[in-house]
């Protein structure tokens, strides 16, 4: 038997040497992404325009359609010359490192694959408003494919960005055919304490999301971003949490409803009747790069415990209640301010609401839901 | 469905011949052993399909026997029984591959590009017919049909060290990781066909008065997926060569 084995695998080897020529030639590239978004600047004009040197470099996610860059207020960005990398072979317009001007608004830019049969398109702009630490939910627009919607909030200049991310994206993949945008976990509700509210509601991701041992979907929102690529391989490290912030925050208040769904799963969607599912909502303020000047997040799996962590406000008693309930926490240092750090914008704030405390392992009740609304923080003046 | 019949009409001109001679008297029978070395692949390899990592042969075993009626001096028909297993794992990597998966309703379709690690089981019972020209009385050179019937079956496997970008190469981009808890892992047994259907083409060749040697290639003309199996872009075909010795009962 061993000896017909050693002659097959012999015939498979010479088999296989000729397979090669039976490859055909590599097709060219059909992905068109911008990977990365750089500023060519010398040394003055990084101190000038820029509150960190690593602001002149933008690692861009393969879900972004927009990028921004972060200045100093008061920068002229009417010749402004971004260089894009893309994904091998594509090509961009307007040409990359092209001068563009900024002043009026963000520039479309258009990247077309190698095999020239697909495109996507980005806007590219420079920012130096920080975010108005107010919000009502009532500023949110439908993605653009049209499956969930995504909540902007107000800069202090006037305009809105994109900067609370939920898991709806990953939601995609185990929503029913025919999902509307306002049944994903993250989506609004019309009762709101003034206008619109966020709803959040965990959700069931069928047997594709079992097929993939993600069970259940926590209804989530957090300032920052959510990076589907690692909703796989490392789903904590998907949840990337901070927005620049330049004051020092000191409570955090707002209000909400909340209702625990009928039965606590685990990821292996065993019962758990004995628990009651919980929401959460906190805020956290960390240092926004690392000792080596590069930009850092935080995941949720170090929000809450990270050496850069320098202030955590936790809302506690969360408890079920169909009529709006004021929640109210405290910013609770760790570490003292650094004024001129705070200037610069090396802090970065983030607020996380979740319909299950622990839906980021998956262990929650599905149809638990949070209502949410009227949050501010209250910042030193 | 043109197949089926085609066998069935197949069948039936044997069985209308055999009633009319003595037809038990000219029989000769052989038993042989053999073993099967192919793949499940598909015809032509597509551009996104774009290196083997590895390939394992697997112990393919083929125990069968076969009727040989004579029809005269130079032609003799011959149907086989054969009792076989036809199993491949092949690991290849592909690039901006095309494909869908259904789950319980919900459909995910994008494009793959990283590698992919099939395991491809098959226990089957597979009934050959042919008509074989004879040289001399020591060799033979067949050609037919066979059909085979699974009785076990699975086609399962996992992608890994890839991305998936979700409905066009310009979609959502989901990395798929190297761990057991990272990695794609699929099952698509329930979407195999029961049944085979191929062409047959081989040569039996006598050392002595009973024992011989034998090659023959089977080559499959019908997928092994059901026909709505639409996960991947292209209908994989059985392709398997068998080596192996004969005895026959007379020369």
């Amino acid at each position: 038997m061993k000896r017909h084995l050693k002659v097959f695998n012999a015939l498979m080897f010479i088999a296989a040497l000729s397979l090669p020529s039976c490859f055909k030639e590599e097709a060219p590239n059909a992905e068109c992404d911008i990977l990365q978004a750089v500023l060519h600047l010398d040394q003055k004009e990084i101190t000038e325009y820029l509150y960190n040197p690593s602001d002149t470099l933008v690692n861009v996610d393969y879900s972004n359609h927009e990028i921004n860059f972060s200045i100093k207020a008061g920068t002229n960005v009417q010749l402004m010359a971004p260089h894009f990398v893309l994904t091998e072979g594509a090509t961009i317009s307007p040409e990359s490192g092209s001068i563009q001007d900024f002043s009026k608004g963000k520039v479309k830019y258009t990247v077309t694959s190698e095999d020239g049969n697909w495109q996507r398109e980005y806007l590219v702009g420079f920012s130096a408003s920080i975010l108005v630490p107010k919000f009502d939910f009532e500023e949110f627009r439908l993605e653009p494919k049209g499956n969930y919607y995504q909540w902007y909030s107000q800069l202090e200049d006037g305009s809105y960005v994109n900067n609370w991310a939920s898991g709806n994206q990953g939601y995609t993949l185990g929503a029913p055919e025919g999902t509307t945008p306002e049944k994903y976990p993250t989506s609004y509700s019309k009762d709101g304490v003034n206008g619109c509210c966020l709803k959040l509601t965990t959700m069931s991701t069928g047997a594709m999301g079992a097929m993939f041992e993600k069970p259940i979907a926590g209804g989530s929102c957090w300032l920052g971003e959510f990076d589907f690529s690692k909703s796989l391989t490392e789903s904590m490290k998907s949840i990337n949490f901070g927005v620049a912030f330049n004051k020092k925050p000191l409570e955090i208040t707002g209000y909400y409803k909340f209702k625990a769904g009928p039965v606590v799963t685990d990821k292996n969607m065993k019962k758990h009747p004995e628990v009651k599912d919980e929401p959460d909502i906190f805020a956290v303020l960390f240092i926004n790069h690392d000792k080596d000047g590069n930009p850092i997040c935080l995941y949720s799996d170090n929000v809450k415990t990270s050496p850069q962590l320098v202030a955590i406000a936790q809302v506690q008693n969360m408890q079920e209640c169909d009529t709006w309930l004021e929640f109210k926490a405290e910013f609770k240092y760790l570490k003292p301010i650094d004024p001129e750090l705070l200037v610069k914008q090396g802090y970065s704030l983030s607020i996380m609401f979740n319909s299950s405390k622990e839906g980021d392992i998956f262990y929650g009740a599905v149809g638990s839901q949070l209502m949410v609304d009227s949050v501010e923080v209250t910042c030193e003046k | 469905m043109k197949r089926k019949i085609l066998l069935i009409a197949l069948t039936a001109l044997i069985s209308q011949m055999a009633f009319g001679q003595k037809w038990l008297k000219d029989f000769n029978y052989t038993l042989r052993t053999g073993g099967n070395i192919g793949g499940t692949a598909p015809i032509g390899l597509p551009a996104t399909i774009r290196g083997l990592n590895s390939m394992k042969v697997r112990p393919n075993l083929s125990l069968g026997v076969d009727a040989i009626k004579p029809m005269n001096d130079k032609w003799d028909l011959m149907v086989g029984l054969r009792a076989e297993n036809k199993d491949m794992t092949m690991d290849a990597r592909v690039k901006t591959y095309h494909m869908q998966i259904e789950q319980g309703g919900k459909v995910v379709e994008g494009y793959y590009t990283g590698n992919v690690k099939t395991l491809v089981r098959q226990k089957m019972i597979t009934l050959p017919v042919m008509m074989a020209y004879k040289f001399s009385r020591d060799l033979s050179l067949q050609f037919g049909s066979y059909m085979s019937i699974l009785i076990e079956k699975e086609f399962s496997g996992y992608a890994h060290g890839g991305y998936l970008r979700v409905d066009t190469p310009t979609g959502a981009r989901m990395d798929i990781g190297e761990d057991d808890t990272t990695k794609g892992t699929y099952d698509f047994s329930g979407q195999m066909r029961y049944s085979q259907f191929g062409l047959i083409a081989g040569a039996d060749w006598y050392f002595n008065k009973h024992w011989g040697c034998y090659g023959n290639l089977c080559w499959g003309l019908t997928g092994i997926h059901k026909g709505n199996f639409k996960t991947l872009d292209q209908t994989l075909y059985p392709i398997y060569a068998t080596i192996g010795f004969i005895y026959r009962f007379k020369r």
